[in-house]
């Protein structure tokens, strides 16, 4: 992986010389999803369908890094959080069938190579669920790789779609991430589909009121630089709100060297 | 893995999922506060607390943060907004004790939790060191007819009514008067010390000078952990730990001299009242 993040000069130049990516993306929340509670996730979320996936590179471009995302709705009162999205579990609520999904990467990070955990972990609801109160139970590998580990929650009765749940409050007495999830299995319930996604986040945008935007420039806040490869899929996630919304973002992406 | 010696040690740890980005959401939950006057201290404070789970005055809920860890959970980031003018820091409200407000004039009004104080942590390198707490009066039920009055004091003496942050009892002189007859719900006051003084470890009685014919509250310490904005409405604030303020408080509670102790992590909001939305991420690394 490349040197990008070495200086604002190599970044810049690298982007003159080999051009950038940038995206107005719009996607749209038609209904209202369902509110969390305090046995699932704590903080009400939600999942936009409509993902931004990384292009192909070209021979002399070795990665990308997200160097501007804000984003902002129609609404208020809520965070909204850009993030490569992981897709470590589904599971078919009939017949409490569990798909395996991938494992977190390995990514360089600052110089170093790291297998990543996750820097959240969600669960989504993909199709409208009918259970009740149902028990879900994800059984994952940690931070550290320790397998066996599980997160219990209890979500809401009949979840509808593009809800989401935080898993991480929910977490394993010491844990903090997840690298894995090697099972995922629910008490109740007879429709509906989950899926269990690991996030490393590169963008967020508090906006407690109107449309006035609080996001703050990637490079200049203290989180993990991460770096797209191609084909990497960035999800927009919105905290605080199960109200139906629009919204957009505008993705910037520099291309790093081979 | 090793333990942070550098900064780039910080992004190395997170990128492998040792520490959380954790989207958050605090809300007051009751329209309508009293604002403070200088005989109950000044200031106005408000509690924000997680917004979904909380029923304020009766049913609180912190902020979640992962459980049981092996380390100190270290705040790296906090990125947030909210929707009307006021200071905000993020801080653990310790519960002391519980007063009641309608205590006869000259008597006991204060009940100390079960909980041990002062709550300790390390502090420049001295393990168990007590941690010096801002006095708040949290009022849990609505005062009515008279405005409630007292000092910090033990009324037999009178004696010492609580420990400062030099660990010395302090008789208290000044009488704190609650700012209206009829004061609301979740409002919130910083009790006055006498002067020179900076905190409190512990606060073990309060004598009633003028009795309320309706009121009580609890008497909460508050270990404000990192300044998280002066606020204009609709801007966004950033308190960068790593590089700007080389804060990275642990965000794990202090530890109680004995008992269990009851605290929440929250946002302690200074200035005005209302019912607003206070939110948006915190970074976080695992120290371990």
């Amino acid at each position: 992986m490349g040197i990008l993040l070495n200086s604002f000069d190599t970044l810049n130049s690298q982007a003159q010389a080999q051009g950038n990516f940038i995206r107005l993306h719009f996607s749209k929340i038609g209904s209202s999803t369902t509110p969390a509670t305090t046995a699932s996730g704590y903080t009400t979320a939600q999942r936009s369908p409509d993902v931004l996936t990384a292009p192909s590179f070209g021979a002399q471009v070795g990665a990308a890094y997200c160097s501007y995302c804000p984003m902002v709705t129609d609404n208020a009162s809520e965070t909204q959080v850009a993030a490569i999205e992981y897709l470590l579990g589904s599971l078919t609520v009939n017949g409490n069938s569990f798909s395996a999904g991938v494992t977190m990467p390995t990514k360089s990070v600052r110089g170093g190579s790291a297998q990543c955990g996750s820097s959240m972990l969600v669960v989504a609801v993909i199709t409208n669920m009918t259970a009740t109160t149902p028990t879900l139970t994800i059984t994952y590998t940690n931070q550290d790789g320790t397998t066996g580990k599980t997160a219990t929650l209890t979500l809401p009765t009949n979840a509808t779609a593009n809800s989401v749940f935080r898993i991480d409050p929910h977490f394993a007495n010491g844990d903090t991430g997840a690298r894995a999830v090697t099972n995922i299995s629910i008490s109740a319930g007879t429709a509906g589909t989950l899926r269990v996604y690991g996030l490393l986040p590169v963008g967020s945008s508090p906006q407690m009121t109107g449309a006035l935007v609080g996001s703050a420039d990637p490079l200049t806040i203290p989180i993990v630089p991460w770096l797209l490869a191609a084909g990497d899929v960035i999800g927009f996630y919105r905290f605080g709100s199960s109200s139906p919304c629009d919204l957009f973002s505008v993705i910037d992406l520099e291309p790093d060297t081979p | 893995m090793s333990a942070i010696t550098v900064r780039n040690d910080v992004f190395q740890r997170m990128g492998r999922g040792l520490g959380t980005f954790m989207p958050f959401l605090c809300q007051n939950h009751t329209a309508t506060t009293t604002g403070g006057a200088a005989a109950s201290g000044f200031h106005s404070l408000q509690m924000f607390l997680n917004a979904l789970g909380t029923t304020q005055p009766n049913t609180l809920v912190g902020l979640p943060l992962p459980p049981s860890l092996s380390g100190p959970l270290r705040l790296v980031l906090s990125q947030t907004q909210v929707s009307s003018a006021r200071v905000g820091f993020l801080a653990y409200f310790y519960k002391i004790g519980t007063v009641d407000l309608t205590a006869a004039a000259g008597s006991e009004m204060f009940t100390h939790d079960s909980a041990g104080f002062p709550v300790k942590r390390t502090k420049f390198g001295v393990a168990n060191t007590a941690v010096n707490l801002l006095p708040m009066l949290y009022i849990t039920t609505a005062t009515a007819t008279t405005a409630p009055a007292f000092i910090i004091r033990n009324p037999s003496g009178p004696a010492a009514g609580y420990t400062n942050q030099a660990g010395a009892g302090v008789t208290g002189t000044k009488t704190i008067t609650l700012p209206s007859a009829t004061t609301t719900v979740a409002s919130g006051f910083m009790l006055r010390m006498e002067n020179g003084d900076s905190g409190v470890q512990d606060v073990s009685n309060i004598e009633s000078v003028t009795a309320g014919s309706a009121g009580a509250g609890i008497i909460f310490g508050l270990e404000l952990l990192v300044p998280l904005g002066f606020y204009s409405a609709g801007l966004p604030s950033v308190y960068d730990a790593l590089f700007g303020g080389v804060l990275m408080r642990d965000l794990a509670p202090a530890v109680p001299t004995s008992g269990t102790l009851t605290g929440y992590l929250g946002i302690l909001s200074i200035g005005t009242g209302g019912n607003v939305n206070l939110g948006g991420v915190i970074g976080t690394v695992l120290d371990t």
